[in-house]
């Protein structure tokens, strides 16, 4: 009796202390909190109803601040001002990756990463769009590329396929136009970076037009640019439901699922709306496909959001690395495939994903083609990735929101906005 | 009260002596700890060029540049231009639309509660609501302001995404809701008045614009100065609603003032010295404009009596 009993004990005793020792080895940030300041999407309420598991397997706690889209941005830029370091963990548009970068709020994530966190396996274009320099600071929760979205039932009763040409596009809009029953076209054109030109600079680029030259210098301007704005504000104006002079993409959105508009450009992700029959009238009639070609060739658009380290909030070694562990816990390839599994979510940012088989039964066919082929073919410097671009890419989306809504002519819009960006970037140093 | 009594006044100080400023002390102090530091911060930055998103350009002192760069700016005047247009028409429609209301309810109905009730829920809702609902009222495609115009056979109207149209339709929508406050602030006026005045008048067979013009007016000028003057300056700070029906566009055909420096401060970029720049100078405005109307209708009392 009193052996088993003293051995009893010793085992106990034995257990307890190899077992805290193992816990100990799994939870290398046993106490340290991590706040992570994000906006609610359909992907970041996911991975926070996953957070349990995170902070059982690492000990860290992890508390979540949630911000609407339009503040987060300024929550971010007044906590990193003000030197607050309120969030350990930000949640960061790719257009803002350099300003914040440069500005010196971000940590890069690259020293920090784990061979099995397969960063490779990121789309190229989403990795580009979270570096700066060429170092990488942030790890993707939601990536997009625009595309051409038309419905489908109308092209088949016209015996047409999908325009493949700019010029296509236009004739079609034109054609399928019979307000106020039906327009061709809905687009952005609401005043932003992440508006009207996000859909915008597809036009520029795809009539040959550039945001900057070798040296900086701002020729959006160009009789390219003009020429480009002259047809999207065209297209809007003419074969756009009222008031598309100051639709954002939610606008877009609605105006599609009503099944009033026939062809739409706009994000990859507008699926998961737009083909839900509680919500949508056009749900199981939407085709897809790459954006139509223009003279000087196809510039799908793209965003993408991540979560990066506030090098105002996480300071000491010991934060920074938890930081990084959970933006890698939160952006794995599991994680990426049980959202889209799980809860139906397909803004995917990894190529594994798109090649699962799983994935691939549940929303392959066309969109799953043009997505992939836009993911592919999309121009990371679509929207210029410069410290600047906030600042000169409004003032752009107010000019471009004057031509459509017939206030002032392309040029002369266009020049206006371009001497803005030109005396913003004399200021910062990049015109000499 | 704005105006101020002379006998009132000095009876004040009679009763309470030394306690006056005393009793005023915890209140003064408050005001000063939460309105200075924020404007001498302003006027600090307004002299200097600050650029939250570009902390290595430094923070330069730059004098006077910011406000040179205000009267330059076709966007800076272009906003100011709006707010007067802005507020100078919804103050002057609430008022007429306020006076006519309160005084219709004062003649017919001074008994009914309910009509005043009525009246003021829409002053109750939060504005971004009002915004949000008015917003997608208007849409052209599937609100119902629109469906109501076809349905009676008008054609349909591009209510934010025309210069002009959008403009009307934030004046609409503020109109909608605050005449119910100048509506509020006349009748409980109109409760105050003495009886004897217009018992003389009806005496002396005065017609029923007379009474109106030389009696009601007169005895109401103190409600009405108070009342124009708060929804003045709260019109001055006009930005929920035209934040949510247009962002100030189409173009910057709605940018007001405080959009504008909202957005050039920290939405668009983060010029936070040229907004403090325009802020000031917005103050100033605001001020000069309140000081003369005071004066105006000091004057305006003095004549009448």
């Amino acid at each position: 009796m009193k052996i088993t009993k003293r051995l009893l004990v010793v085992l106990m005793v034995l257990f307890l202390g190899v077992s805290s020792f193992v816990l100990a080895q799994e939870r290398p940030y046993e106490g340290i909190r991590l706040a992570v300041a994000l906006r609610s999407l359909p992907e970041t309420d996911f991975i926070v109803s996953k957070l349990g598991e995170f902070e059982l397997m690492t000990g860290i706690s992890v508390n979540v601040v949630t911000y609407p889209e339009e503040q987060l941005r300024e929550r971010e830029v007044i906590d990193a001002t003000t030197g607050a370091g309120a969030y350990d963990v930000i949640a960061i548009d790719s257009v803002f990756i350099p300003e914040f970068a440069k500005a010196g709020w971000i940590t890069p994530l690259e020293p920090y990463l784990k061979p099995e966190y397969e960063v490779e396996d990121i789309s190229k274009f989403a990795r580009d769009l979270l570096s700066y320099e060429g170092t990488l600071y942030g790890g993707p929760v939601y990536s997009e590329a625009t595309q051409l979205m038309y419905q489908k039932s109308l092209f088949e009763d016209a015996g047409l396929a999908p325009p493949q040409t700019m010029e296509e596009y236009e004739e079609y809009a034109k054609k399928f136009t019979q307000p106020p029953d039906l327009y061709g076209v809905a687009m952005r054109g609401l005043r932003g970076n992440g508006m009207n030109i996000y859909i915008w600079s597809e036009w520029l680029w795809s009539y040959g037009g550039r945001y900057f030259d070798e040296n900086w210098n701002p020729v959006f301007n160009s009789p390219e640019g003009v020429l480009a704005t002259e047809k999207y504000a065209y297209l809007l104006q003419n074969y756009g439901p009222p008031g598309v002079a100051t639709y954002g993409w939610d606008d877009v959105q609605n105006a599609f699922t009503t099944g009033k508009v026939a062809m739409i450009i706009d994000a990859t992700n507008f699926y998961t709306r737009i083909e839900d029959p509680t919500k949508s009238q056009v749900a199981g009639n939407v085709g897809y496909a790459v954006v139509p070609e223009g003279p000087a060739g196809r510039f799908p658009g793209n965003y993408c959001m991540g979560f990066a380290i506030s090098a105002v909030g996480a300071k000491t070694d010991e934060e920074k690395k938890a930081a990084a562990e959970f933006i890698q816990w939160a952006t794995s390839r599991e994680m990426e495939l049980d959202k889209s599994l799980q809860a139906d979510i397909i803004s995917v940012t990894r190529d594994s994903v798109f090649n699962d088989p799983e994935f691939r039964a549940k929303f392959g066919g066309d969109w799953l083609e043009s997505t992939m082929e836009s993911f592919r073919i999309t121009n990371p410097n679509y929207r210029p990735l410069i410290e600047e671009w906030r600042e000169i890419g409004d003032r752009l989306g107010i000019e471009v929101e004057n031509v459509i809504a017939g206030i002032k002519p392309a040029k002369e819009a266009l020049d206006e906005a371009a001497a803005y960006a030109a005396e913003v970037l004399k200021k910062t140093g990049k015109i000499k | 009260m704005l105006v101020a009594d002379e006998e009132e006044g000095h009876c004040m100080r009679l009763n309470l002596g030394e306690s006056y400023w005393l009793m005023l002390l915890p209140a003064l102090i408050v005001l000063a700890a939460i309105t200075f530091p924020p404007f001498f911060y302003s006027i600090y930055l307004s002299v200097h060029d600050v650029d939250l998103t570009k902390p290595y350009l430094g923070r330069p002192f730059v004098g006077v540049n910011n406000f040179i760069t205000l009267f330059q700016d076709s966007r800076a005047l272009n906003s100011f231009l709006n707010t007067g247009i802005l507020v100078g028409s919804m103050v002057a429609i609430e008022f007429v639309l306020g006076l006519l209301i309160a005084l219709l309810i004062d003649t017919y109905f001074p008994k009914a509660t309910w009509l005043i009730t009525l009246i003021i829920i829409p002053m109750t809702f939060p504005r971004v609501v009002v915004g949000l609902v008015w917003r997608i009222m208007l849409n052209p495609l599937i609100g119902v302001v629109n469906y109501l115009l076809q349905f009676l056979g008008l054609g349909a109207v591009d209510w934010l995404a025309d210069p002009t149209m959008a403009m009307v339709s934030i004046i609409a929508v503020d109109v909608w809701q605050w005449t119910a406050f100048i509506v509020l602030l006349l009748l409980a006026g109109f409760q105050t008045l003495p009886k004897e005045p217009f018992d003389a008048a009806k005496v002396d067979g005065a017609s029923g614009m007379d009474v109106f013009r030389y009696i009601t007016i007169p005895l109401l000028q103190p409600v009405i100065v108070v009342a124009l003057v708060f929804r003045v300056i709260d019109a001055l700070r006009t930005f929920d609603i035209v934040y949510i029906m247009t962002r100030g566009g189409p173009g910057t055909s709605t940018e007001t003032v405080d959009i504008f420096a909202y957005y050039i401060g920290i939405s668009e970029a983060g010029r936070i010295s040229y907004a403090a720049a325009v802020s000031l100078v917005m103050l100033f405005v605001t001020i000069v404009l309140i000081t003369i109307f005071l004066r105006f209708s000091e004057q305006w009392q003095e004549e009448m009596y």
